[in-house]
């Protein structure tokens, strides 16, 4: 039973708060901006051709011309890491959407359903649970050869889980409120419901949670790059560069195994941190 | 909305009775839930027991009773939200019973019902300004255009003492006081028949309480609206209702005119939740033991 | 500013606190200037609204401010002042010698564990045998009449009601013997009848054992029925202080009086006399007194200077008009 006489509901004082995501958020959305940006102007900024070879200059240390060095068939590793970002980004980005937008209306439709609806989605979550994400990419690749295409696909299934739970959990909470309710009341339909109603107020979750498995997206197909299952050499990308480069490592030129592999984990750094100050937003918010 | 002309309905039932049509009309009405006990097995659970009672439109209606009696849960069935286990229950023309299954429930009970929630802050979208929620309504129950539709809004805030300017507002920006304003501003924007208040002004501050409940009974007298007003606080029915049912473990103990209910009880059971209420001179007695 | 009894040594005494939030450049105030004081054996309430500071006092009388805020003026409790305790002293503080009591027993008590456990578990860990606290713990019970007192220790939470578990959380409460007992809105979660008991148990509990007790709730009746004196709060400002005995036949501050006369009657229909406007916080009045905007008796001077609390008759109020208030044919005459 709730509470009867529930205390005087104190006016939420509004003191002046601060935007929201803070300097450090803010920082971190220009300096990952600056990435993309950079990635999708690839031609216009980086200094070589991702592909250009030098067979003069191979395995080169950082220099004046080049900034990182090269690798082992003297293409300078800064020009691949700019294009390959453009790949390393856009895997991820498509497994985040499709693993979002499917967990999103598995979570909201089976809270919004209920019943047997809901019971039959929990069990296709568990089975979808049970295996493990870098697996099922390999797998995938196993069946319809190498490339991006066929992991991507695979995690965007395997990843789907994970975000339908977290989502699910705040969702069931919104539902259950007043203002749900009332608009049952009042006449509108459960699609209206919960596009315009649920969903919004359930976004930030969501927002943090597609931030949070951005990073681990670009980790488990850079996995896949470097396992020579992904991407296909001459192809810039920076999971394959890291294997391309361990050759380098032992002729003591470290730079082109250290920098795309310094390279993933700062972007993974900064999306994970971005994705819990969002988290820490949506918490303030509430 | 039309001005209905001034009926006095505080005269009671068979008095005037041009105007006092029965809106409501509930027989027999009891609900059951199947509660698992600690044990593990599951035991009926009698929330409603056997309830019956009649609101004529323009009517005001007081339920009250402790935590358990079964108000709210016989609130949330006159409004549909709940499907009684018997009997039946007919308002404005629309005739349900434990057969009608829950959506056909709402949809025949929504043309003529709203409900009002105790907590203002939950029971509005908080990402949503109060304009575009009323829009939002309008938009699904009158045939207005768009520019009509903002006229209304802005005649609906007025209704409930609220100027046009909150339109813009969300509800973060606004005190529990006038959110609950514009919460009934939402439920007359359906044009009901019947406004359920469940709790509607336990949660507003002492001050500003008086305030809302000036405001309903000033709405009572200008629309064509009854009430059913579900509440822990005698006082307050006092001040809302002209009738009321006390309900004690699901069942009605006591009914009748509210001031003489509150003035001479009958019922043992209401005599102690009178004797309860903190007045002016109320001291707390301890139970013999 | 100026008390109005002797104080007893021990108990409560709260002077001209204020409490800020630095936000930004500037110091918001949250409380803007509260006093109120409780002997050992006495009760007070302290009666506001929303925005009124009363739950902000409440925990500074713990030694709690929100994070960044800014304290003046001088929080006592015994005769030792609470804000210049250090982090141990201020540990064994609250552990000892201030109980506090809060609206919804259920946030308070482990719902994993049994309430055996939870009213032993301060008495064990001070030495007490097992056997010997819960036979202490059964006696604090019957003491709170809590039928069958010996189950209920072996019992969850969970198993018992809301008026149940809160005179668990008061029998568990007293048992420390703190010096003073902060009740915040302990019954406003509770039906009307079981209101009754807890409130009738805790007001003799503390008489009992001498304790202080502030009882700090929105309903203005319960606290004229169950204290000494009301405090009235209001925006972060103390505005009236008099013995319960005279709420409802004298009250000398034009908010008081309004409060009075915005609960409906359970008797009569009347259409009710309201305060224009809305509560407000500290940090939203203006200069002058707090609650000159909403004042059926502001006049200029109210607006410009904010009234001192002063004695008028058997109140101590903060108003420049205080005897205009029961003046016949007043704007807050209200009986």
């Amino acid at each position: 039973m709730s509470s009867l006489a529930a205390r005087p509901t104190a006016r939420r004082l509004r003191f002046p708060k601060n935007g929201g995501l803070g300097w450090s958020g803010t920082a971190l959305v220009m300096v990952l901006g600056l990435v993309v940006l950079v990635a999708i102007l690839a031609p216009l900024v980086s200094p070589y051709s991702p592909t250009a070879t030098d067979v003069l200059n191979v395995s080169e240390g950082p220099s004046p011309s080049h900034l990182l060095g090269t690798d082992t068939l003297g293409r300078d590793i800064l020009s691949r890491l700019i294009y390959g970002a453009r790949l390393s980004l856009l895997g991820p980005l498509i497994v985040v959407v499709l693993s979002t937008i499917g967990g999103t209306a598995l979570s909201v439709s089976s809270v919004w359903i209920g019943g047997w609806y809901s019971v039959l989605v929990g069990r296709v979550l568990d089975l979808l649970f049970s295996v493990p994400s870098l697996l099922v990419a390999i797998l995938a690749v196993a069946f319809f050869g190498a490339g991006l295409t066929a992991p991507v696909i695979a995690l965007s299934l395997a990843y789907t889980p994970y975000a339908a739970r977290i989502i699910q959990s705040v969702a069931a909470r919104e539902r259950n409120l007043p203002y749900i309710e009332s608009g049952e009341l009042i006449g509108f339909s459960g699609w209206s419901i919960c596009l315009k109603h649920l969903i919004p107020n359930v976004m930030s979750m969501i927002r943090s949670q597609a931030t949070i498995s951005f990073g681990s997206a670009l980790l488990d197909l850079a996995a896949v790059s470097f396992l020579g299952l992904g991407v296909q050499p001459p192809t810039a990308e920076w999971g394959l560069m890291v294997s391309e480069g361990e050759p380098a490592l032992l002729d003591g030129q470290p730079s082109a195994a250290l920098s795309p592999t310094l390279t993933i984990l700062a972007v993974v750094i900064m999306v994970n941190l971005l994705g819990d100050r969002f988290d820490k937003r949506s918490r303030r918010l509430r | 909305m039309s001005p209905v002309p001034a009926t006095d309905g505080r005269d009671g039932p068979g008095s005037r009775a041009q105007n006092l049509e029965t809106l409501v009309d509930v027989e027999g009405v009891s609900k059951e839930f199947r509660v698992r006990g600690a044990d593990g097995r599951s035991t009926q659970f009698r929330a409603v027991d056997n309830v019956s009672f009649t609101v004529e439109r323009h009517g005001s209606l007081g339920i009250v009773g402790e935590s358990g009696s079964g108000k709210t849960t016989l609130a949330r069935i006159l409004v549909g939200l709940e499907q009684p286990t018997s009997g039946t229950l007919a308002v404005g023309g629309a005739t349900l019973d434990s057969r009608t299954p829950s959506r056909k429930a709402r949809k025949l009970l929504g043309r003529s019902v709203q409900m009002v929630y105790q907590d203002p802050y939950s029971s509005l979208d908080p990402l949503q300004t109060i304009g575009a929620g009323l829009d939002e309504i309008l938009r699904l129950r009158s045939d207005a255009d768009p520019k009509r539709r903002k006229e209304r809004a802005g005649e609906l805030l007025e209704q409930v003492g609220m100027g046009a300017s909150h339109l813009t507002s969300r509800p973060s920006q606004m005190s529990g006081g006038q959110l609950q304003r514009v919460a009934i501003a939402r439920a007359l924007a359906c044009t009901p028949r019947l406004l359920v208040l469940d709790e509607a002004v336990s949660a507003l501050d002492v001050s500003v309480q008086g305030q809302a409940l000036n405001l309903l009974s000033d709405l009572r007298e200008t629309l064509d609206v009854a009430y059913v007003f579900v509440s822990h606080d005698l006082a307050v029915v006092q001040q809302v209702s002209d009738h009321i049912i006390v309900m004690h473990h699901g069942q009605i103990v006591e009914r009748g005119r509210t001031d003489h209910v509150l003035n001479q009880p009958k019922d043992e059971y209401t005599k102690t939740l009178l004797a309860a209420v903190p007045t002016a001179g109320w001291k707390p007695r301890t139970s013999s033991n | 500013m100026t008390t109005e009894l002797a104080t007893k040594p021990g108990g409560l005494r709260i002077r001209d606190l204020e409490v800020g939030l630095r936000r930004g450049g500037n110091t918001q105030p949250i409380l803007a200037g509260v006093n109120l004081e409780v002997n050992p054996g006495e009760a007070v309430g302290l009666v506001g609204e929303s925005g009124s500071g009363k739950s902000t006092t409440a925990r500074a009388v713990l030694g709690l401010f929100p994070e960044r805020s800014v304290v003046s003026g001088g929080v006592e409790v015994g005769g030792r002042s609470v804000l210049d305790l250090e982090r141990r002293a201020l540990q064994e503080f609250r552990s000892h010698e201030v109980g506090m009591i809060y609206q919804n027993p259920r946030a308070r008590v482990n719902p994993l564990r049994k309430v055996g456990d939870f009213m032993t578990e301060a008495m064990i860990d001070s030495g007490v045998s097992r056997a010997a606290a819960r036979q202490r713990a059964t006696g604090l019970l019957q003491a709170v009449a809590v039928p069958d007192a010996a189950r209920r220790l072996d019992q969850y939470p969970g198993d018992l009601s809301g008026g149940l578990l809160q005179r668990v959380v008061i029998a568990t409460v007293m048992a420390s013997g703190p010096r003073l007992v902060l009740a915040d809105e302990p019954t406003s979660a509770l039906d009307v009848t079981t209101q009754e008991e807890v409130v009738a148990i805790l007001g003799k509990a503390c008489q009992e054992r001498d304790m202080a007790l502030l009882f700090i709730t929105h309903d203005l009746d319960l606290a004229a029925a169950v204290t000494d004196k009301v405090v009235v709060i209001y925006a972060g400002r103390v505005v009236e202080n008099l013995p319960s005995r005279l709420l409802h036949a004298h009250p000398r501050h034009p908010y008081t009086v309004g409060l009075l006369r915005s609960r409906p009657s359970l008797t009569t229909r009347e259409r009710i006399r309201t305060i224009p406007g809305t509560p407000i916080a500290a940090y939203e009045a203006g200069p002058g007194c707090v609650f000159a905007p909403r004042c059926p008796l502001a006049t200029d001077i109210c607006l410009q200077i904010a009234p001192e609390l002063r004695r008028v008759g058997d109140s101590v109020v903060a108003c420049h008009n205080a005897e205009e208030v029961d003046r016949p044919n007043s704007p807050t005459e209200h009986r």
